[in-house]
């Protein structure tokens, strides 16, 4: 049986990965970051259950990386793909990550020893946290192999770092490799998933959220970040400048998202987090007064109203229908004030907050367009991968083949892209069955 | 009802309105008035027809247009407010005009037929043309000087420094007698007949004249005659004195004296939002000037606290001063775009019954004058 190719080490690339492996499936998992795990990885808790997200996630990941079935080409991307359902031949550009993964354990000594060290910001905690030019881009990173940051690497930008090369002086392996370069494989599969999931919307054009310019405005991934123990303030709320946790804070939905002038589309799923992320606050402050601010509550899932019940009634969740107009702060105690309109009375009224949580807008990956492009495949009018049909074939792109799975075929949770990658699995080996027996038949 | 009869709700598109009152909480006058474009756009939707024209709120907007840029539907708010007060002034309702109407019965009378007026006198010793290709329009800034005396607003000198700025690069453009008010705020205060007369009659000047490109040094007159006017059938290019000026720096045509005095900029509603300008204006500064900006800056900007000349009040002095002192938190100096931000500025400065104005040492300037000042440094 001919191998399958999945694009995007998410949950929903690693749940198709894994679905595939278990039936036999030769899996190529390729993954453009130097790890899987994908937003899944980045949240604290999930809901309506409140469990812990990377503690569902990390033992898929450590399955993904283990499995005789599959294999991760990770800091890789599809260049081009050609031939049809069946039989394709795929391009993957494997960038170097100048560490040599069958040496490398993980160990951390070259980070401890890089003079970048606490110098760049880390894009799994948004620039939160800072790291070195070689560094593990999470804790539970899969694989576990550091990764050298080509643009900002002092030796391989300039060809010099200091008077010696610490992070190789650092590591008793012997896993760095300066001169590791970029690969290309060419794979045979017969089929292709794409799983490539979601960006966040940059707020910072919404002038009126101060997003960038006041301190204590953070976008919901950041608060991921902060809320979560093994983040960079090991899970406290800190209020800038003090340092104290919050005694309020407000939650503003659908900052981008319907929005006919930049996503128009609902995300569908930061109603729910909104309410579990203020859950979480209450669950850590007891006394701290939650807002959040929505246009409409979108609890659609098996539990999720009674979630939201349980947010209003046993936590004291407060909901208040309207999108803020502004947020401003007092430039001496960088606390701030958000300005809506109440619903009740029609007029402008005031809240202060001592920490603003934006929902911003999930839209589709940046590469989307230029995905398409390699794949040959169609987009809809929202930049989102295109299914011949959202009836009846809600898996199948616009090429035979190729599948979709997850946030970047249209927005949805967690559940539903773990239910919708196995589907794409499914429909995959339908293409390798059909190949297999048709040779058979030869 | 008619499709006429709900021209503001379908043009403006303000059927899209999903009632999120975001437009409320960052509108500034719902700060301070009782006002809410909210709950207008939902009167207009739910009352079809000339209702909501009768609401007297409707002449609280500053038509400033931050609610448009911040709204997720899209609602095009002050075209419906323009709208809704055409509907109101058809119906013989109209604003308090902050100038006791003399402004507005200015702008009528220039309408009429028979006119003489002597609005060329501030020429004297600048170079302008009778006809030719490039004009400068000039608009209401002859009048302000009378009309806002005691303010002293010095308004012609941004005329006169208009000139001088295309003189130095060689520019010699038409400064027509039988020029008109552009009709801004007529149409801004409902009056679209008396605009309309107003317009054609510019219109009509300029092709007499054969004028292809308009330059001002007002940003009303730029939006009225770069989009308004357009809509009547105008096709002539119109340009802001600021944006000229920007091109001029760039081919080196204009010798400036670069100062490091820090100045930032108020971005006028009518060039900044209604327009798009932000860049050119900021590029002339840059270069004559050290250019700071204020918390709210570009299409964040804060009005100037009036709107047309209508309700001007407690309320829009306390804009005023709110910008006022945001100015002076970064600079010594603030440049105005408009002749009107300026007026306006002036006027809040000047208020003896502002006590805070006092503390606030600031001067107000407009960019035409600003960089003609540094053309005369240039030349020593």
């Amino acid at each position: 049986m001919k191998d399958v190719l999945v694009i995007g080490g998410g949950v929903a690339g690693i749940q198709a990965a894994l679905d595939l492996a278990e039936k036999g499936v030769k899996v190529h998992l390729v993954e453009r970051t130097p790890s899987i795990g994908g937003r899944m990885a980045q949240l604290d808790k999930t809901f309506p259950t409140m469990d812990c997200s990377i503690c569902i996630l990390a033992p898929k990941m450590a399955d993904c990386a283990d499995h005789p079935n599959i294999r991760l080409h990770t800091c890789s991307e599809v260049t081009a793909l050609e031939g049809g359902a069946g039989k394709f031949r795929a391009t993957v550009l494997k960038h170097a990550r100048h560490v040599d993964a069958s040496k490398c354990t993980g160990c951390g000594k070259c980070t401890e020893a890089c003079r970048m060290k606490g110098r760049i910001p880390n894009e799994f905690d948004f620039g939160l946290r800072k790291r070195g030019a070689i560094y593990l881009p999470f804790l539970q990173a899969v694989p576990r192999v550091m990764n050298i940051d080509e643009k900002k690497c002092l030796f391989l930008k300039a060809g010099k770092c200091g008077d010696k090369q610490l992070c190789k002086e650092a590591c008793e392996r012997g896993a760095i490799d300066f001169d590791q370069k970029d690969e290309t494989l060419e794979l045979d599969v017969g089929a292709v998933i794409v799983a490539t999931g979601f960006d966040l919307l940059d707020p910072s054009a919404m002038f009126e959220y101060g997003y960038g310019r006041l301190a204590n405005v953070r976008t919901a991934m950041e608060y991921e970040r902060l809320i979560c123990a093994s983040g960079p303030t090991g899970g406290h709320l800190e209020v800038e400048p003090t340092k104290e946790h919050p005694r309020s804070m407000a939650f503003i939905q659908c900052v981008g998202a319907r929005d006919l002038r930049r996503s128009p589309f609902c995300c569908s799923v930061c109603c729910m987090y909104a309410t579990k992320e203020a859950v979480l606050v209450k669950e850590h402050y007891p006394d701290t007064e939650c807002t959040i601010f929505n246009v409409d509550m979108r609890a659609l899932g098996k539990g999720f109203e009674e979630f939201v019940e349980r947010a209003r009634t046993e936590y004291g969740v407060r909901y208040v229908r309207a999108r803020p107009g502004q947020v401003t702060e007092d430039p001496r105690t960088k606390r701030l004030t958000v300005w809506y309109e109440d619903p009740a009375t029609g007029r402008v009224t005031t809240m202060e907050a001592d920490i603003v949580v934006l929902a911003t807008a999930l839209v589709p990956n940046a590469g989307t367009a230029a995905l398409a492009k390699v794949l040959g495949i169609e987009m809809d009018g929202h930049s989102f991968f295109k299914v011949t049909d959202p009836l009846m074939s809600p898996v199948e792109s616009t090429r035979p083949g190729v599948f979709l799975a997850g946030y970047c075929e249209t927005p949805k949770d967690i559940p539903e892209s773990v239910a919708q990658a196995s589907g794409a699995a499914a429909k995959a080996y339908e293409v390798l069955a059909r190949e297999k027996g048709g040779a058979a038949n030869a | 009802m008619t499709a006429e009869k709900d021209a503001p709700v379908e043009s403006t598109k303000a059927y899209y309105c999903v009632e999120c009152g975001k437009c409320t909480g960052i509108c500034p006058v719902s700060r301070g008035l009782e006002y809410s474009p909210r709950r207008m756009v939902k009167r207009a939707l739910e009352e079809p027809g000339p209702e909501v024209a009768r609401d007297g709120q409707i002449w609280n907007c500053l038509t400033c247009k931050l609610c448009s840029e911040v709204c997720p539907s899209g609602v095009d708010y002050i075209d419906f407010i323009r709208l809704v007060r055409s509907r109101a002034f058809s119906a013989g309702l109209s604003g308090s005009c902050s100038q006791g109407g003399q402004l507005n019965t200015l702008a009528r009378l220039m309408a009429a037929d028979s006119l003489s007026q002597n609005r060329n006198f501030w020429t004297e010793g600048l170079d302008v043309a009778r006809d030719g290709e490039v004009m400068y329009f000039v608009g209401c800034l002859p009048y302000f000087d009378t009309v806002f005396d005691e303010l002293k607003p010095d308004t012609l000198d941004i005329a006169r420094s208009t000139v001088r700025i295309l003189n130095a690069a060689g520019i010699r453009p038409v400064v027509s007698p039988a020029e008109r008010c552009c009709g801004h705020d007529l149409l801004w205060s409902g009056n679209a007949d008396a605009y309309r007369a107003l317009a054609r009659r510019n219109m009509n000047e300029m092709k007499r004249l054969g004028v292809k490109k308009v330059i001002t040094s007002c940003a009303e007159c730029y939006r009225t005659l770069s989009q308004d006017y357009r809509e009547l059938g105008a096709d002539f290019d119109v340009r802001h004195i600021s944006q000229v000026a920007a091109e001029l720096l760039e081919q080196g045509k204009l010798r400036v004296a670069a100062s490091d005095r820090k100045v930032t900029l108020q971005d006028a509603c009518r060039l900044g939002r209604h327009s798009g300008v932000y860049e050119q204006p900021r590029d002339v500064i840059r270069k004559i000037a050290q250019l700071v900006e204020m918390p709210r800056n570009r299409s964040a900007a804060s009005c100037c606290g009036v709107g047309a000349f209508l309700t001007c009040g407690a309320h829009s002095k306390k804009i005023q001063l709110e910008r006022l002192t945001e100015a002076c938190g970064v600079a010594g100096t603030l440049v105005t775009e408009c002749p009107k931000c300026q007026i306006h500025f002036k006027c809040a400065l000047k208020d003896k019954a502002l006590p805070d104005t006092k503390s606030l040492d600031l001067e107000v300037i407009d960019i035409a004058s600003l960089l003609a000042r540094s053309l005369e440094a240039g030349k020593r």
